[in-house]
C-alpha cells in the first residue's frame, strides 16, 4: 500500500517537473518567434520608423506613436546573435527570473542595443549562454532590434564576484557587456560571473549603411 | 570682539545678497542673444523657419551648457545641450555658427559664438540627427541619446536628466581597420560627473531547470522502477 502511494506521489512529482520544464520552454520558443519576426520588419521595412509606427523627425528626435504591440512581442525588444557558437536568443525587456527563463534578459539602466553607452545582457548559463564558455577576442556579435542590426567585436572576457558592476560602466566607446554565472558546470547558484566585453563597429544599423562607409 | 561681530554680520548680509544674483547667472538669467534666420535650420529638437528667434543659456554646468531657443511667435521653444568648444569658429560680433555641409539640402546650426571673451558653445544633437552630420561633415558631432538612457528622447526630457545624459562625439571613421562606420567615443571633460552604477549587483543568472529536468526525470524512473518491482512481486506472489 505504501509502495503504491509512493509511485503516485512520484508520478505526480515527475509529471509536474517536466510538465512545468516544457511550459517554460515553449515561451522560451514563443519569445524566439517574436524576435525573429522583429528582426525580419526590421530588415523588410525601409526605415526604422516603418514597424513601430515612430516618426522621425528632420533633427532626429523620434516620437512613438505606434500601437500597441501584442504582449510577447511587448517584452522582446530584439536578438543576439554569435555566428561563430551558433547562438541565437530572444532579448527580453528586463532581467528579472521570468524574463530570463524567455530569453536574454537586457540590463536596467544599460544602453539599448547600438545606442551610446554601455547595454548589458545577461542570459543563464544553462540554456541561452551555454556557448559562451567558447567565446574568444574577435568574436562577432549581432544585436538586432526594430532599428536594425548592430555589430559588435569582443575585446575580452574576465571571471568577476557579482558586486562588481563597474563591468557595466560606461567606457569611451559604446560597447556590450554580456553576464552569465560561472563556473559554468555548477550545479546550483554559481558564485561568479563570466563577463564578456565587445564594442561597437558603428552607431548606424548595418542595413542603413551605405557604400562609403 | 564687537568688531569682529559686526564684520561676521556684514559678510553674512554680503552672501545672503549676492547669493540671488549668483544663482540668477548660473540659472541663466540672461536676456537672451536674438537672431534671424533667413532659410530653414535646424537646431537641435527643432526646425527653425524663417523668423525671429532668441537663444537664452538657461544653466552652465561642469561640463556642459543648457541652452534654450524659443521664438517663431511660439511656435518654437526647444531646449538642448551645449559644450564650450573651440572647433566653432569664433565670430567677433557673436552669433550663430553653421555646419559647413548641409544635410539632406537643410542648414543645421553648429552652434553659437558669444561676443567677448566667451567660449564659444557646441550644440549636442540628438543620435541620429548627430549620425546624419557626422555623415556629411568631416568633424566630431557632440551627440547625446537620450532614449538608450531610458530618458525622453524628446523636448519633455528635464534639466535635471540632462545634467546626467552621456556626451559623445561622433565621426565618420572611412580609413578605419574596423571597416569604416560611424565611430562614437566618450565626452569626458576633465570636470564631468564621475558615472554612478546603474545596478547594485550584477543579475542572478542561475536558472533551476536543468535541476528540475533532472528531478522530474529521476522521479518518473523512480515510479516506472517501484512499478516493475511491484508488479514482479504480484508475478510472484500469485505463482
Amino acid at each position: 500500500m505504501l509502495q503504491r502511494r509512493l509511485e503516485r506521489l512520484l508520478w505526480t512529482g515527475g509529471a509536474l517537473c517536466l510538465t512545468y520544464c516544457v511550459c517554460v520552454s515553449a515561451r522560451g520558443v514563443a519569445s524566439r518567434r517574436a524576435a525573429d519576426r522583429m528582426v525580419q520588419a526590421a530588415s523588410v521595412a525601409s526605415g526604422p520608423a516603418m514597424e513601430t509606427g515612430a516618426t522621425t523627425t528632420e533633427t532626429g528626435l523620434t516620437t512613438e506613436t505606434a500601437a500597441k504591440p501584442a504582449s510577447e512581442e511587448d517584452e522582446v525588444i530584439g536578438r543576439i546573435d554569435i555566428p561563430v557558437l551558433k547562438l541565437s536568443a530572444p532579448i527580453t525587456s528586463d532581467d528579472d527570473p521570468e524574463s530570463l527563463r524567455r530569453g536574454v534578459g537586457h540590463i536596467r539602466g544599460t544602453a539599448m542595443p547600438g545606442g551610446l553607452g554601455t547595454a548589458g545582457l545577461a542570459g543563464h548559463r544553462d540554456s541561452y549562454f551555454r556557448p559562451l564558455r567558447h567565446i574568444a577576442a574577435q568574436t562577432q556579435i549581432l544585436l538586432s532590434d526594430k532599428t536594425g542590426t548592430y555589430r559588435y567585436t569582443v575585446d575580452s572576457t574576465e571571471i568577476v564576484m557579482p558586486d562588481r558592476v563597474d563591468v557595466l560602466a560606461v567606457t569611451e566607446r559604446p560597447g556590450l557587456t554580456l553576464v552569465t554565472c560561472y563556473p559554468f558546470d555548477y550545479i546550483g547558484p554559481a558564485p561568479k560571473r563570466f563577463i564578456v566585453h565587445a564594442h561597437l563597429l558603428s552607431a548606424v544599423p548595418e542595413r542603413e549603411r551605405g557604400p562609403s562607409q | 570682539m564687537m568688531i569682529f561681530k559686526t564684520w561676521k554680520a556684514v559678510s553674512v548680509a554680503m552672501v545672503v545678497l549676492l547669493m540671488p544674483v549668483r544663482q540668477m547667472m548660473a540659472a541663466g538669467s540672461d536676456k537672451g542673444s536674438p537672431f534671424t534666420v533667413t532659410e530653414q535650420t535646424a537646431v537641435p529638437g527643432a526646425v527653425l523657419a524663417p523668423g525671429a528667434y532668441t537663444l537664452h543659456v538657461v544653466n552652465r554646468l561642469a561640463d556642459r551648457v543648457v541652452l534654450r531657443i524659443d521664438g517663431g511667435d511660439g511656435a518654437v521653444n526647444t531646449t538642448f545641450l551645449g559644450v564650450e568648444s573651440k572647433s566653432v569658429m569664433p565670430k567677433s560680433s557673436g552669433g550663430a555658427v553653421l555646419w559647413n555641409n548641409d544635410v539632406g539640402g537643410e542648414k543645421y546650426m553648429k552652434g553659437w559664438s558669444f561676443s567677448g571673451s566667451r567660449l564659444p558653445v557646441e550644440f549636442v544633437y540628438p543620435k541620429d540627427a548627430a549620425v546624419k552630420i557626422a555623415q556629411a561633415n568631416p568633424a566630431k558631432v557632440p551627440a547625446v541619446d537620450p532614449a538608450s538612457e531610458g530618458k525622453p528622447a524628446d523636448n519633455t526630457i528635464s534639466q535635471n536628466d540632462m545634467q546626467l545624459l552621456n556626451l559623445w562625439l561622433l565621426h565618420v571613421d572611412r580609413v578605419g581597420s574596423e571597416g569604416g562606420g560611424v565611430q562614437a567615443e566618450h565626452y569626458m571633460a576633465s570636470a564631468s560627473p564621475k558615472q554612478r552604477p546603474v545596478v547594485a549587483a550584477l543579475p542572478h543568472t542561475a536558472s533551476g531547470m536543468p535541476l528540475l529536468w533532472l528531478a522530474g526525470v529521476l522521479s518518473m524512473l523512480a515510479a516506472g522502477l517501484l512499478r516493475l518491482t511491484r508488479r514482479t512481486d504480484d508475478a510472484a506472489a500469485s505463482a
